[in-house]
């Protein structure tokens, strides 16, 4: 079974997810963020890319964590239907990305334990032991705030 | 999603058509028309006695008292007035007024430039903020009076 590659996130708070590798586009160290009220708190950030306003994600405060203060941002870009415009957002990083080789043999469920990833995740994959959810990134960054 | 289009502003550029103030919160700069603006007056002359619900005290103004509101810079009500709370923006609204404290208020007589809007995954279905708009080397969130003041009606009557 052929392989593909994949990044491997650190988003802080031991909480470990993957992008595909072409969704990945560009790490900023240190940004300039601009704080907006009346935001949720795990998204109250934003910073200026190529002339774009992109939100700010901090998943492990999403995912219920403490939220993160960490300094490195992953701009990534997505699509909800081919052939559209991409789509753009940044996700807080712990630390630099990794990037894996990934295979179909790999896939597995998202464990009981992990549940709280179900509506952000589109598939899983086992790596090193560990359960690592594929963010689905539309789902991430396109949906309302609460 | 596109925001509407109102008071004077326009989607994705920002042409002002009047003046703009910026009002300086903390470390926010909340950026209005100028026309949303009634009166500016110093904090000094806010009645601070028997405040209203949320509110830290009154302003006369047109023969009546208007309430009084201080926010942080995140919009969260404040009972106590910070120091460097030295204005009271006296908003108008389509039926009366409302004052809200800040720092200080810059007049921009033109402001152009690129309006970004709020992305999805930050607005709040009660939010204030129409987007926001490059400001003195940082960035200035764009409301309105009019929003401004049901967004800070609405968390006076939950507080």
């Amino acid at each position: 079974m052929s392989g593909t590659k994949a990044w491997l996130l650190d988003l802080g708070a031991s909480n470990r997810a993957a992008v595909g590798v072409r969704e990945l586009l560009h790490l900023i160290d240190a940004p300039r963020t601009h704080e907006i009220p009346c935001t949720p708190a795990y998204c109250r950030h934003a910073v200026l890319w190529q002339d774009r306003l992109l939100p700010v994600m901090d998943m492990a405060g999403r995912l219920g964590g403490e939220l993160q203060t960490g300094s490195l941002l992953a701009v990534v870009g997505y699509q909800q239907v081919r052939g559209e415009l991409p789509r753009f957002g940044a996700l807080m990083l712990a630390s630099p990305p990794r990037q894996v080789e990934v295979s179909n043999e790999q896939a597995c469920d998202l464990p009981e334990e992990a549940q709280r990833w179900k509506s952000l995740a589109i598939s899983c994959f086992d790596y090193q032991g560990d359960a690592v959810p594929v963010l689905n990134l539309g789902r991430i960054f396109d949906a309302p705030a609460p | 999603m596109n925001l509407p289009v109102n008071g004077g502003f326009q989607q994705a550029d920002l042409r002002l058509h009047s003046a703009a103030a910026v009002l300086k919160i903390d470390g926010l700069d909340l950026l209005i028309q100028q026309r949303d603006i009634r009166t500016l007056e110093s904090v000094s002359d806010v009645d601070r006695s028997a405040p209203g619900k949320g509110s830290v005290g009154w302003i006369s103004f047109a023969q009546q008292r208007w309430p009084v509101f201080c926010v942080s810079s995140r919009l969260d009500l404040q009972l106590e007035i910070p120091p460097a709370r030295g204005t009271c923006v006296l908003l108008a609204l389509e039926d009366g007024y409302a004052g809200v404290l800040c720092d200080d208020v810059t007049i921009l007589r033109q402001v152009s430039g690129r309006l970004h809007e709020l992305p999805v995954a930050m607005r709040r279905h009660d939010t204030p903020i129409r987007g926001v708009v490059s400001h003195n080397q940082g960035m200035a969130c764009v409301s309105d009076a009019g929003r401004l003041a049901d967004y800070i009606a609405q968390i006076a009557y939950e507080s």
